[in-house]
């Protein structure tokens, strides 16, 4: 059967001011295929789709669904024409039911009543239809992220999407939940909805794509079927060389102790019973990586905060360079060599309406030659911006754009660069690869590794296990707040698997 | 952007006005006397552009008050209280502190304003660092408080014995701020004030203090993960927006009133509210707009003596131009969108 086409770019354009963000993009969807998306970090996936679901306006060429013109893009528009689009920061109400969040905005069939149990009919139907199973009567604030995510395709089903795009839906979700949403996503092909994905994740456009596109630069490189190609074929065409697997590491150079945590349990403030660490011991010694490998939520979150002075522990004792810091504050740890990359870079990371020049002076504003006398040095903040956007390679028109316009990944190397380029001596990073490129990846472990080597410690907390596995020479398994178990790199990975899903456990001494 | 932004504000406020010309036609009032009377009364005469100039000066520092907080990331809306406690400070030292040669005296006036401000909003922060109780209340709750004090204090405690009227002692000659402007009430807290405004965005811009103050209204979340200390730069913080206040308080008092007495404030503590938010929380569009409130403040007056304008009716027409020109920042920024492309 030929092929029919749904959607087509032709020769799409878009400039922000100093960036040409797409260059003539050309690009078909099939009729019930799920397409993938894949390209670098600032590569133009997001602003493509922006512009099909109309949030952003091309400033050239032209979009053809099902074979007419589409003009007017709007969000309502798409709406209208079965486009349905799943952001990366899910648009609902946290106070608000399930089912109120999916009629919000529709009319209700008899106004100025709200009429819930016609809509709730309504939806009904489509869920069965879909095979989507979710209550409607649940708060969203108490449901998972993965479950909001259902929420919103059910939304974009419930008002008619026939094309659904999801940019970056498994960056949010644990490796089960993804495997879920695949299943979920695999039914809805099935039953004809077409799909366009956007990943930096491989194995997952490998797993679930008929077809694969990618972007680079702003223009379309090419388009491959999933059967005709692989890995190694796409991460060349992503980044337009070849991607190392394995890392050359040299032994490590054990040296002095950096931290250690001696008994740190952390007791739920809400219900007293409930413990979220348990009696946690580790120890981090100068020139290693400890990894602590562990499913999401189960205890990385509050570790992190307790290491890096954001909150106390119940018990226990922390030390670093010998001197007890279980009550020392983030500014004096800070002070002390300590640099921080935190999960959350949008919230945790960085101030978004700031500049990028003033988010790379977040913690040493005061210092010189920052500041002098009373004044902050403008010139010296924009010079040391400038070389820091240069030496991280990140994507920018200028270092006085705000940082909110970085594309994700972008945003993560300034992160980076702003604490590679302290005086470090310990270094707390949390999932420091969410949602990079495996160009930027691989640039970031480069990163890490060379840090190692100059004698810094490392303590990386990571979900990603084959993230803790390449880098670290030590691995913590970390499963409901407690540690259970120990690895190093010769460790299978179905073993380090178990001892992450909490079926086997062994006591650990540091 | 710039150039749009004043332009699209100067439409609103045109607009502003001709839905207030057709309130008062509805009202049976010539617009176009009105109008004239409220530009004349600012403009026709001396007397009235130094009066409209001294009208200037405490909405400006409640207006700054208001903005220094904003962008810190708290709500004060106790400029009010924390001006009429400045104004009490002040008085104490000016009224009561005698043989001290004026330049001393002045400043020690205004210092003592500033502190009693200062320690007038510091009372709401510490309510909200303690019990976490929303600021915005307690602010506004301390207005009613300090009003009621003042109160209590021109009717007994400062009270001059051979009063009969409920007045504090006046301010000594040697603490009164001199004239700038003869044969009008014009005094040298113009130029103060014109420089605290320069100060006041130097520290917010250019200095770390006012760089950490931004991160903390920003993002306090970031601002704790970098080591911030939100607690001191909130305090400092506080301190700021409640001496401004007090300052603004402490030079009317100063400069123009000399003695506090009922009413002496009128409501410009929350007109810098109106003030701060049309000037978009800059130094020069805070200027701008406090300098028309002040038109309008003063030409209100003459509005309804000689056109008969219902005083209500002035207030809808301030709360007129105030939400068009908030609205129209909105469609500025949508305007700039649609240009050069937001990001969602
Ligand atoms: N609103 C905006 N203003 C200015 N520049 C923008 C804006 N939105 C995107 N850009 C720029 O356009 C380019 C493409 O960004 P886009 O967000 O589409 O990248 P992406 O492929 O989705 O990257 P990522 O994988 O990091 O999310 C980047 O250089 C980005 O900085
Ligand atoms: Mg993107």
């Amino acid at each position: 059967m030929p092929e029919e086409i749904y959607l087509s770019f032709r020769d799409i354009r878009k400039i922000f001011p100093g960036v040409v963000a797409l260059d003539g993009v050309n690009l078909d969807v099939y009729r019930g295929e799920i397409h993938a998306l894949l390209g670098e970090n600032g590569a133009g996936k997001s602003t493509l789709m922006n512009i099909l679901y109309g949030l952003y306006h091309q400033d050239g060429g032209e979009i053809f669904l099902k074979g007419e013109k589409y003009e007017h893009n709007t969000p309502k528009n798409a709406i209208l024409h079965g486009i349905g689009m799943i952001h990366q920061h899910f648009m609902l109400i946290p106070n608000f039911t399930v089912l109120e969040n999916i009629i919000l905005g529709q009319t209700s069939p008899n106004p100025p009543k709200m009429e819930k149990e016609y809509f709730r009919k309504e939806i009904f139907k489509v869920a069965d239809k879909f095979g989507i199973k979710i209550d409607l009567d649940l708060l969203v604030e108490e449901v998972s992220v993965g479950m909001q995510q259902k929420i919103e395709i059910l939304k974009a089903l419930y008002k008619g999407a026939e094309l659904l795009i999801l940019d970056e839906p498994t960056s949010v979700l644990t490796p089960q939940e993804s495997q879920e949403l695949f299943k979920m996503l695999d039914d809805l092909n099935k039953k004809g909805t077409t799909i366009i994905f956007i990943s930096h994740k491989l194995n997952e456009v490998m797993q679930i794509s008929d077809r694969i596109s990618v972007l680079r630069d702003g223009e379309l490189i090419a388009t491959v079927s999933k059967s005709e190609t692989d890995h190694h074929e796409l991460s060349k065409l992503m980044v337009g060389r070849e991607v190392e697997e394995e890392y050359q590491k040299e032994e490590a150079k054990y040296g002095e102790d950096v931290l250690i945590l001696e008994k740190i349990s952390l007791i739920d403030h809400h219900n007293h019973d409930r413990r979220l660490l348990k009696e946690i011991s580790l120890k981090v010694c100068e020139g290693e990586i400890v990894g602590i490998a562990g499913v999401d939520e189960n205890g990385q979150k509050e570790l992190a905060e307790i290491i890096s002075g954001l909150r106390k522990p119940s018990s226990g004792k922390i030390s670093m360079f010998g001197r007890d810091v279980t009550h020392a504050t983030t500014h004096q740890l800070i002070e002390m060599g300590m640099s921080y990359i935190p999960a959350d870079r949008r919230n945790e990371g960085l101030v978004l309406e700031f500049s990028v020049a003033e988010n790379t002076i977040l913690e040493t504003n005061y210092q010189k030659p920052f500041t002098k006398g009373i004044s902050l040095q403008k010139s010296v903040i924009t010079k040391f911006a400038q070389d820091l956007v240069r030496e991280y390679d990140v994507r920018t028109p200028s270092v006085n754009v705000p940082v909110r316009n970085l594309s994700g990944g972008n945003q993560q190397k300034v992160i980076i660069g702003r604490e590679f380029s302290k005086k470090t001596r310990f270094l707390l990073v949390v999932q420091p690869t969410w949602g990079l490129d495996v160009g930027a990846i691989e640039y970031v472990h480069h990163k890490l590794l060379e840090a190692r080597e100059k004698g810094i410690s490392v303590l990386l907390i990571s979900t990603d296990l084959e993230e803790v596995r390449k880098l670290s020479d030590r691995i913590l398994v970390i499963y409901e707040g407690e540690i259970v178990g120990q690895a190093d790199t010769r460790t299978s990975v179905s073993e380090i698997g178990l001892m992450m899903a909490g079926s086997k456990k062994q006591t650990v001494s540091l | 952007m710039g150039l749009i932004s004043v332009f699209i504000s100067i439409l609103a406020i045109a607009f502003a006005l001709l839905i207030g010309a057709i309130l008062m036609a509805l009202a049976d009032i010539n617009p176009w006397e009105a109008y004239s009377y409220l530009l004349k009364s600012s403009f026709r005469n001396r007397y009235g552009f130094g009066e409209t100039l001294t009208r200037f000066i405490p909405l400006l520092f409640s207006a700054l008050s208001f903005a220094v907080a904003h962008k810190s990331g708290f709500f004060n809306v106790g400029a009010e209280g924390q001006l009429l406690m400045g104004a009490v400070g002040a008085v104490l030292v000016g009224a009561y502190l005698q043989g001290l040669p004026p330049v001393l005296h002045i400043t020690l006036s205004i210092l003592a304003g500033i502190l009693f401000g200062a320690i007038w909003a510091g009372i709401a922060g510490l309510l909200k660092l303690a019990f976490g109780s929303n600021e915005l209340i307690n602010t506004m709750m301390l207005n009613y408080v300090a009003l009621l004090f003042v109160e209590f204090l021109i009717h007994g405690p400062l009270k001059p014995a051979d009063s009969y009227l409920y007045v504090s002692a006046e301010v000594l000659p040697s603490a009164k701020l001199p004239n700038i402007f003869p044969r009008t009430p014009l005094h040298l807290g113009l130029i103060i004030s014109l420089v605290v405004v320069a100060g006041v965005f130097y520290l917010i811009y250019r200095t770390p203090l006012g760089y950490q103050m931004r991160t903390v209204g920003a993002n306090i979340r970031a601002a704790s993960y970098a080591g911030i200390n939100i607690v001191r730069v909130t305090i400092a913080a506080l301190i700021m927006t409640g001496g401004l206040a007090g300052m603004g308080g402490a030079i009317e008092l100063l400069g123009a009133q000399f003695k506090v007495v009922e009413g002496f404030s009128s409501g410009y503590g929350y007109d810098g509210i109106g003030v701060a938010v049309m000037g978009r929380y800059n130094p020069v569009g805070i200027v701008l707009a406090t300098l028309l409130f002040a038109i309008i403040r003063v030409g209100t007056g003459a509005m309804q003596r000689g056109a008969g304008v219902p005083f209500p009716l002035l207030n809808v027409l301030q709360g007129l131009i105030i939400i068009f020109v908030i609205a129209s920042g909105y469609l500025t920024n949508k305007l700039t969108e649609a240009v050069v492309g937001g990001r969602a």
